[in-house]
């Protein structure tokens, strides 16, 4: 995922306050431009089985899905090695969406009008990005991920590259993945029913508050690093311990800080109503506060303050309906949260940790594997500033999303989907001009995949 | 004297019914199984639905076994083994004598285990409900279970303890028996007799390889094994002892197999102390 | 955006919502009861031997009111070329090759044919011998067996293992193993039906057992000789059955006192 300029390498405060908003509206562009859900046809055509197999509606998962991915995309029936593959048997699948849709943003700060903030709408037929995504096993119990995905313009980086070593110790419960991956979120922004520009993304999956230059810790993002993992044979138990590199998944900047990602969860079995989960997870390290240069060009990032991300969420079913529900507490450095690099220079008077509390419930009506209906509601509560004058709620969000999908057909070989989706997100005190900004999505999207 | 000259098609549609070597077993009609979708199963202290198993069967098993049931689902034609006609009411994996219908929690156990080797998963993170549905609705694909209730499930004693006497014992009984004709001299799967077996579709299929596999089709563990031989595994060439070998004969020759697989066991352990060798009856004879 | 906009949105998403609803319900169930399979299937298998219960009845004859069919089942056709397999597995017992032959034709006639009145409702009782298939030298014997529905009796005569794989319409599929020296087993073929016997061990090893409907069935000898006695005076339907060339009918009146000829004669290009 592109992220831009580190935001560490801006001096001014008052820049990163105004560039901030405006790069988590350009985010969330990129978030939906480019995710990488794994929605694989080409596990479909492997095993021979339909998408609904899997996927509860694709891409989101069900039970047995989730374990499929688990054991390493493997069904551990002894013919998972592509061995057993015909030889032009190519493990491939690509997805894109070609859409329609309506952005709207009630603050964008025109150049042509000296500054002043104006709405801005634009609608029309637009891409998606692309995934090209290739998985499977390269033998018995050793499974990989390859996700070369680009932007909407087809500008190409890698979303995953991992090999893992699954079973060891002939147990399901010791598995190692190294490389760039996903983090071990049993709810996924990977494979999350909402595709649109504001919608795409969970707002906590990527939280900083206003004014806050800590660009890393976002659990939305695929991180490298290497993560053991284990899971009983049903998946009813699950978890995970990953240590990454502060680097939010970016090559090339290696930064000389880790951070540690860990979760585990638990499902029961509840009869006639489904199998319901619940979990948690925590996510603390340490990032850099600023970069030495040399010529210009970052070469080292310095000043590792750290931070941390806890939070419980549970999966809650009644047959066709479903709930899932997250809940997050956030705290990030004084350093972070009042963009100040830490190289001697002292804090601004009054500075402290920022700290905030935030949770979505969304809510599925899984007619059945063809039509799919989704509504969402997230929020996000500062419960400290990182500065005494900052408005109590300054950077608060609330966000709503409703769509449906409707699925023509359902087998084995490829998959489509007609995906409609309306989304609402109000940010208070996050314009330029540091007014409340809200920005909505309405997207008709062709979802498809081969 | 009536001779009448042949009315070719009556006599082709006739005769590839009755020509065939083997001869499929009759299909079930949707309207006979639209008669029997009140189908429950009980599994424990669960009781199935066929109603309720019917969407669960559409998401997951309809690629593969059909709308029918009849193992014709638009997948199966690039699988081997080709996925079970459940309209014949005829399965592999059961605790009860050959020719006779499997329990419930036969087919549970089935459909939570997978088949080694095979298309079929291992669908255990469905829960305990949907599969006790799934199960209700297998049966209501077969006729047979209107006029037939499920055989007894064969009594199976207690498991004795391994000793050198049972395991040189049970390797009698593999010669006596001669499962090696299929299975091989070494559990290989590679007897005289391996490379003409058929299914009961007329599909090509290999005995049981003992000496590289460490679980079966219907399981893993001893007493898996045990049902294995002793109830037949009905539509595969592997038939029924159960007429011929006594309970503690049927111990003992589980044990010599088990000298036969991979990895660590208390039966290879002994084997190897003895220094048991496969006897080849052929060899020993002077023959072939 | 003005909320009038918003509202607009939200009512256009929700139409659209109702249509997919309605689309989505007609495309679900027409994908899962209408399987877009490839091949077509058979529809369910109806021949004239899988009627599940004959209601056939017994009943006292008078001498006087029956009458016997007789006659002989021909072959005319080009000649028929055995299949020829190489024994892999108990040489000592089975010999090196096998030769089988789809049909077995002395003089011009079809040994091993079933001959049988397919509709008769009410005559002698049934008189087959107790039924019993062995297996010598890696064949079953009798190559053709006809019984009434009941017990079925096993045996292995052979120093090597068979074991007798029974594949039916009507009736259950049963896999019994009968290794040397073991005693006669029994199973029980309890419909009227046409079944097939093989063992897996000896690919080349098929037989047939026909399960009767009535008693009026009998197995051509050699020339294709056949005679049926004891049958109630009539109007009936007499067919033929061989296991490789199909079956074959035709009506036939038998008069009291009398013996009715009756033939059938293949003709085939080759089998």
């Amino acid at each position: 995922m592109q992220m831009g300029i580190p935001m560490q390498s801006s001096s001014s405060r008052s820049l990163a306050g105004s560039v901030l908003p405006i790069a988590l509206v350009l985010l969330a562009f990129e978030l939906a431009g480019s995710f990488s859900a794994n929605a694989i046809p080409a596990f479909a055509r492997k095993y021979s089985l339909p998408c609904s197999a899997c996927h509860e509606a694709w891409p989101k998962l069900n039970t047995f899905g989730q374990t499929f991915k688990d054991n390493g995309y493997q069904l551990m029936n002894e013919h998972d090695s592509p061995i057993w593959q015909n030889p032009s048997y190519w493990p491939v699948t690509f997805r894109i969406t070609p859409n329609f849709h309506r952005e709207s943003t009630n603050r964008v700060a025109i150049d042509q009008a000296g500054g002043a903030e104006q709405r801005v709408t634009n609608q029309g037929f637009d891409l998606s990005g692309l995934d090209i995504l290739t998985g499977g096993t390269l033998y018995k119990n050793i499974s990989f991920l390859l996700t070369p995905s680009s932007d909407n313009s087809g500008t190409f980086h890698f979303e995953s590259a991992w090999v893992r070593f699954d079973n060891l110790v002939k147990s399901p419960w010791l598995n190692v993945k190294a490389g760039k991956f996903e983090l071990d979120n049993i709810i996924s922004e990977k494979r999350m029913m909402s595709l649109s520009n504001n919608g795409g993304s969970f707002k906590l999956y990527h939280f900083v508050p206003v004014g806050d230059s800590n660009t890393f810790a976002q659990i939305g993002d695929n991180q490298l690093g290497v993560e053991g993992s284990g899971h009983s044979l049903d998946s009813r138990t699950r978890y995970s311990v990953a240590v990454l590199s502060s680097n939010d998944g970016n090559v090339n900047l290696p930064s000389n800080s880790y951070s540690t990602f860990v979760t585990a969860s638990h499902a029961f079995d509840t009869g006639k109503l489904g199998v319901d989960r619940v979990g948690g997870y925590l996510f603390v390290g340490e990032a850099p506060t600023f970069s030495l240069t040399s010529g210009g060009t970052t070469v080292v990032g310095r000043g590792n303050k750290s931070f941390h991300r806890e939070g419980v969420f549970g999966l809650f079913y009644l047959k066709k309906l479903d709930f899932t529900l997250y809940y997050q507490h956030g705290w990030d450095s004084a350093f972070f949260g009042t963009s100040a690099p830490a190289d001697g220079t002292p804090l601004p008077a009054g500075a402290r940790a920022p700290t905030w509390n935030g949770g979505f419930i969304e809510t599925h009506f899984t007619v059945n594997p063809q039509l799919f209906f989704i509504q969402r509601s997230e929020w996000v509560r500062m419960s400290r500033q990182a500065l005494a004058t900052s408005a109590s709620n300054l950077g608060d969000i609330d966000a709503y999303t409703a769509g449906f999908r409707w699925y023509p057909f359902m087998f084995s070989r490829a998959g489509f989907a007609f995906h409609n989706e309306y989304s609402l997100v109000r940010q208070k005190g996050a314009s330029p001009k540091g007014l409340n900004l809200t920005g909505s999505s309405l997207l008709f999207g062709f979802d498809f995949a081969f | 004297m009536h001779t009448k000259s042949m009315n070719w098609p009556l006599f082709m549609s006739i005769a590839m019914l009755f020509a065939l070597p083997v001869v499929s077993e009759g299909q079930t009609t949707e309207d006979q199984q639209r008669q029997q979708m009140g189908m429950e199963s009980h599994v424990g202290k669960l009781t199935g639905s066929a109603k309720e198993g019917q969407l669960a069967y559409q998401r997951y098993c309809i690629g593969c076994h059909g709308a029918l049931g009849d193992g014709a689902g638009e997948n199966a034609q690039w699988m081997e083994p080709r996925p079970r006609n459940f309209t014949r009411g005829t399965f592999r994996c059961r605790s009860t004598a050959t020719g006779t219908l499997p329990t419930d929690e036969d087919l549970y156990d089935t459909i939570g285990r997978g088949l080694l080797n095979s298309n079929m998963p291992q669908w255990r993170p469905l829960s305990k409900q949907e599969r006790a549905d799934l199960v209700a609705y297998v049966k209501h694909f077969s006729t047979r279970y209107a006029s037939e209730k499920p055989g007894a499930p064969i009594e199976i004693p207690a498991e004795p303890e391994v000793t050198a006497e049972r395991i040189k014992a049970g390797q009698a009984s593999f010669q006596k028996l001669e499962c090696w004709k299929c299975h091989g001299v070494e559990g290989r799967g590679n007897g005289p007799s391996a490379d003409s077996l058929t299914d009961d579709q007329n599909m090509p299929i290999k005995p049981f390889n003992f000496h590289d596999e460490t679980s079966f089709k219907c399981g893993s563990s001893d007493r898996d094994l045990y049902k294995i031989f002793m109830t037949g595994l009905d539509g595969s060439p592997m038939p029924s002892f159960a007429d011929t070998v006594k309970p503690d004969q049927a111990w003992n020759l589980v044990f010599y197999l088990r000298t036969l697989q991979p990895g660590r066991s208390k039966a290879k352990t002994i084997a190897r102390q003895l220094g048991l060798k496969p006897v080849n009856p052929e060899a020993a004879n002077g023959l072939d | 955006m003005t909320r009038n906009n918003k509202f607009r949105r939200l009512s256009l998403t929700g139409g659209l919502g109702a249509l997919a609803l309605l689309g989505s319900t007609i495309a679900w169930s027409r994908s899962t009861s209408h399987p877009a399979a490839p091949e077509g299937r058979a529809a369910s298998a109806s021949g004239s031997q899988s009627a599940a219960s004959s209601g056939y009845v017994v009943r006292t004859l008078e001498q006087s009111t029956t009458g016997a069919i007789s006659g002989r089942i021909l072959y005319n056709g080009k000649p028929v070329v055995p299949k020829r397999f190489t024994v892999t597995s108990d040489t000592s017992v089975c010999g090196t090759t096998k030769e089988i032959y789809p049909v077995r034709i002395e003089e011009g006639g079809i040994a091993d044919a079933v001959v049988w009145i397919d509709d008769i409702p009410s005559g002698k009782a049934f008189d087959f011998p107790s039924p019993l298939i062995d297996q010598k030298k890696c064949s079953f014997v009798p190559h053709i067996l006809l019984m009434k529905g009941g017990g079925l009796k096993l045996g292995n005569t052979d120093l090597c293992l068979h074991n007798i794989h029974v594949f039916a319409h009507a009736n259950r599929e049963v896999n019994k193993a009968i290794p040397p020296g073991a005693e006669t087993q029994e199973i029980t073929l309890a419909r009227a039906d046409l079944v097939t016997v093989r063992c897996d061990v000896h690919k080349w090893m098929n037989s047939y057992v026909v399960v009767a409907k009535n008693p009026y069935y009998v197995i051509t000898g050699a020339g294709g000789q056949f005679r049926l006695e004891g049958v109630p005076a009539g109007h009936y339907h007499l067919k033929v059955w061989q296991e490789s060339l199909g079956e074959l009918d035709q009506e036939i009146t038998v008069e009291p006192a009398k013996s009715t000829e009756a033939g059938f004669t293949y003709r085939s290009k080759g089998v």
